[in-house]
């Protein structure tokens, strides 16, 4: 055997341990990591940043009815994952969306509503063009104060819980806004032009089903389902007085 | 000399009804019944300095007026926070009908124009009328030049009503609770209305005080809603012949102050 087969020998063992090592890590990877889940017109997940515990997942798929006249403004449908009692339990881990940034421009904020998911990070920026000073506070279902903060300042909040949450500046008579931070990434966001949703890669399990509407007009509406592997869970979302 | 003397004493009877006048007198206690006086005051947050504001003068009158920017640069004023609603309420006794009927409350029309409503905070309360029908009303008008629908939703009740430009509409709400109130076609029009079946509440500015008079001994909580503000709230005992007074906060300077 000549020098130069031992060489190419070598280099083949080598270059198939790589090949071994590296199926093997991502075999590991794939288990740990669960498909992104999607739905209509919310935030994009990168492909991996969803880690919820369970692999199998399926889909839930639903309409919404009104008794009466529906909303202009939007209606979020949101899952919560229920534990072994049937009671919301732990959502998961998963990795926060983007920083979502606000702008305060004219003492306004830009966007004045949104829909976060927990762990999600907003940024407020004083982006006035004069020295005006601003403060951001919240009420609601969470509630803090951020202080005052001049003129090219910012200032960035976690949500680490979900609800219902008034934004208001204490120098600024008319300055509001208001968010609601979802408990984990299984939400739809429906405008008043929409009338069905489709939340899809929902690890297996039990979910309560809630609506929350960003001008109340109807009572919301709650249901419980099951998400199976590969299946898909029909809903009708009927929003009564 | 007299003339100084004179004058003194002019000042001085001057000085005295100035003050009287300027500072409300309530009845004091008679009996066996007490009294809840709530002060309001508003203050800013720390650092930061109130409206700023000119005189401008009139032919009779003089008025103050912001000088800030625009609308949306107006400041809040907390000397004179509008629409403060303050509910005293028993503990352990649930208000229940049948209800005043000839109460003399008049909470006013809640107008809506394009820039809003009116007013961020109304208070109605419910009445009991001979039929034995429980309700609250409040009467909406529209100041727009389009027909307007008008919605509100607590938690298992609420009202909805189309109204004609330039008409009035009056609704009726069959339970207490606190109804944030909409419009379709004004998306910045927001306003809560608190819909209660005690005697004992008040809707005013927090340059003013909310007096509540021939209240039964015993314990209660005091809950102070200021718009856009976070809500106070006291326990106390009303004792026979004795006025309780409170000051309620109407700041943020309370809420947990988060930095990063």
């Amino acid at each position: 055997m000549t020098n130069m087969t031992r060489k190419l020998l070598l280099l083949g063992g080598v270059l198939a341990f790589t090949v071994c090592v590296t199926a093997i890590v991502k075999a590991q990877f794939a288990s740990r990591h669960d498909p992104v889940p999607t739905y209509s017109k919310a935030v994009d997940y990168k492909d991996g940043d969803w880690k919820w515990s369970e692999s199998k997942t399926g889909t839930v798929k639903g309409s919404l009815t009104f008794s009466a006249r529906r909303p202009q403004q939007p209606v979020v449908v949101y899952l919560v994952k229920l534990g072994a009692d049937d009671k919301p339990g732990e959502q998961g881990l998963f990795d926060a969306p983007d920083d979502l940034s606000v702008s305060q421009k004219g003492a306004s904020f830009e966007p004045s509503f949104s829909v976060l998911v927990r762990k999600q990070k907003v940024k407020f920026l004083n982006d006035e063009k004069s020295e005006i000073s601003h403060n951001v506070y919240f009420l609601g279902d969470i509630e803090a104060d951020l202080g005052i903060f001049e003129q090219g300042e910012s200032r960035a909040h976690e949500f680490e819980k979900a609800g219902e949450v008034s934004v208001h500046c204490s120098i600024h008579k008319r300055m509001d806004g208001k968010f609601y931070v979802a408990p984990n990434p299984a939400f739809a966001v429906l405008e008043s032009n929409e009338s069905s949703f489709e939340i899809k890669n929902v690890p297996a399990g039990k979910y309560k089903l809630h609506t929350w509407q960003k001008q109340k007009r109807f009572k919301d509406f709650e249901t419980t389902l099951e998400v199976t592997d590969g299946g898909t869970a029909e809903v009708t979302v009927e929003m009564k007085r | 000399m007299k003339r100084i003397a004179k004058c003194a004493v002019v000042s001085l009877l001057a000085v005295l009804v100035g003050a009287c006048s300027s500072t409300p007198s309530y009845p004091q206690p008679q009996g066996t019944e007490g009294q809840i006086l709530v002060q309001l005051r508003g203050e800013a947050k720390e650092g930061v300095s109130g409206p700023k504001k000119r005189e401008v003068r009139g032919e009779y009158s003089v008025t103050r007026e912001s000088v800030e920017k625009g609308a949306n640069f107006e400041r809040v004023d907390y000397d004179e926070i509008e629409d403060v609603v303050v509910v005293v309420r028993r503990n352990g006794v649930e208000p229940s009908p049948p209800f005043n009927l000839n109460r003399k409350d008049d909470t006013g029309t809640l107008e809506l124009d394009e820039d809003g409503f009116s007013r961020q905070q109304a208070l109605s309360w419910l009445v009991t009328d001979k039929a034995g029908k429980t309700y609250a009303s409040q009467t909406l008008k529209n100041g727009t030049e389009a027909a307007v629908t008008v919605f509100a939703f607590s938690d298992d009740d609420g009202f909805e009503v189309t109204i004609q430009p330039g008409k009035q509409a009056t609704i009726e709400i069959g339970s207490a609770g606190i109804f944030e109130v909409f419009c379709d076609e004004i998306e910045s029009a927001h306003c809560f209305l608190y819909v209660t079946g005690s005697d004992d509440a008040w809707i005013g500015s927090s340059d003013d005080s909310a007096f509540f008079n021939d209240l039964a001994p015993g314990d209660y909580t005091v809950t102070v809603y200021p718009p856009r503000l976070p809500e106070w709230s006291k326990r106390l005992t009303v004792a026979p012949g004795k006025r309780e007074t409170v000051t309620a906060e109407l700041t943020v300077n309370k809420l947990p102050k988060v930095s990063k």
